[in-house]
């Protein structure tokens, strides 16, 4: 399977971690070049940087045939035009587009986008869920870091921001000659799938569900 | 003065957009225009009589509740194609609105409205096309 991410900033590395532990292809596209210059160091896929609502940058990313998009910017708008350019020009059959305003879901469906993620309802409904699971995990947070836990988020083989994180130390490498793409060859090595930490097994399941053929690799 | 009694939604009240609803406001329709920033409404007439609407045009609930819904033409004229493409494709395909126009600029983003009832405004192939007719060339072929 082969998968194309376009915008996002922070989550784009977990969704990453999770997308390489499923042996997909990736190839990312962001406009962000401090990000760019990240993910390039940290793994071994395609990074373009640019804007995704520009077609020649996409073509620049090689994602011709990929199985889907996923979109991820801030801004809904953005989103739109980058899996209908996924559609109509790179042949992607399938999007998923984070929406941030709840307003557009039903928008971007009639508009014909796959399957739309709605990221503010779905963190609004977690909370009302679950205050309780929330008031919970932070008195154990609380609770395990009186114990010397730095953090109860992330399972012991989940890499954690500031400890074991290649970002800083890899910053300056291998880049240097190539301002602004960084596409490496395709052919890749994973490292074998590291245990999976619960936001990896929530997106698996979600993949799972609403593509199941997009699974076989 | 006109008489056409056809509601009108002007997004984007820029250069463009403020010409185009003092136009469409002199000959009679009933226009409504929209912005997200207040200060964009003093580049209309002063006989703009028109309402003016400051919201946020990315969100479908603030374009229904300018009128979207309701209106006969919609014209999309905020300066990112990606928000022009977005309230267009919203009013023609979710909304119904009959008449919409959309200012793209880049022509590969300008096809992705071909699959719907929009007119495409896109300003450098009209003065491209101007430019031919003035000189006397033979018209380009518009690029796939």
């Amino acid at each position: 399977m082969k998968a194309a991410l376009t915008g996002g900033s922070g989550r784009i590395d977990y969704l990453l971690h999770a997308l390489i532990a499923h042996q997909v292809a990736v190839a990312v596209v962001n406009p962000d070049k401090a990000l760019c210059e990240r993910l390039a160091a940290r793994y071994d896929i395609t990074v373009v940087n640019g804007n995704p609502t520009d077609r020649p940058v996409l073509e620049d990313a090689d994602i011709q045939g990929f199985d889907v998009l996923i979109a991820l910017s801030d801004s809904d708008e953005e989103n739109l035009v980058a899996c209908q350019l996924a559609q109509r020009y790179f042949g992607i059959a399938h999007q998923i587009c984070v929406v941030s305003d709840p307003a557009n879901v039903t928008v971007f469906r009639k508009i014909g986008i796959d399957l739309v993620i709605d990221s503010t309802s779905l963190l609004a409904s977690a909370i009302e869920a679950g205050e309780q699971t929330v008031a919970g995990a932070l008195a154990s947070e609380r609770n395990d870091r009186t114990r010397g836990s730095r953090s109860s988020h992330f399972a012991a083989s989940e890499p954690r921001p500031g400890d074991d994180d290649p970002f800083e130390a890899d910053e300056t490498l291998a880049f240097a000659e190539a301002p602004d793409r960084y596409a490496r060859p395709q052919t890749r090595t994973f490292a074998p799938a590291p245990a999976q930490a619960a936001h990896p097994k929530t997106l698996s399941a979600h993949l799972t569900g609403r593509l199941p053929h997009l699974h076989q690799a | 003065m006109g008489i056409r009694n056809e509601a009108a939604l002007v997004v984007g009240c820029g250069t463009l957009g403020s010409e185009i609803a003092d136009e469409l406001c002199d000959n009679g329709y009933n226009v409504t225009v929209m912005d997200w920033n207040a200060d964009a409404f003093h580049l209309l007439d002063t006989s703009f009589d028109g309402a003016r609407i400051t919201a946020d045009a990315t969100c479908a609930t603030e374009l229904e509740q300018a009128g979207a819904k309701t209106a006969d033409i919609v014209i999309a004229v905020t300066d990112s194609d990606a928000k022009n493409v977005f309230i267009a494709e919203t009013a023609s395909a979710v909304f119904g609105v009959s008449t919409v126009y959309a200012r793209v600029e880049d022509e590969s983003i300008g096809g992705l409205l071909d699959d719907w009832n929009i007119e495409l405004l896109c300003p450098h192939r009209l003065c491209l096309n101007e430019f031919a007719s003035l000189e006397g060339l033979t018209e380009s072929e518009q690029p796939a």
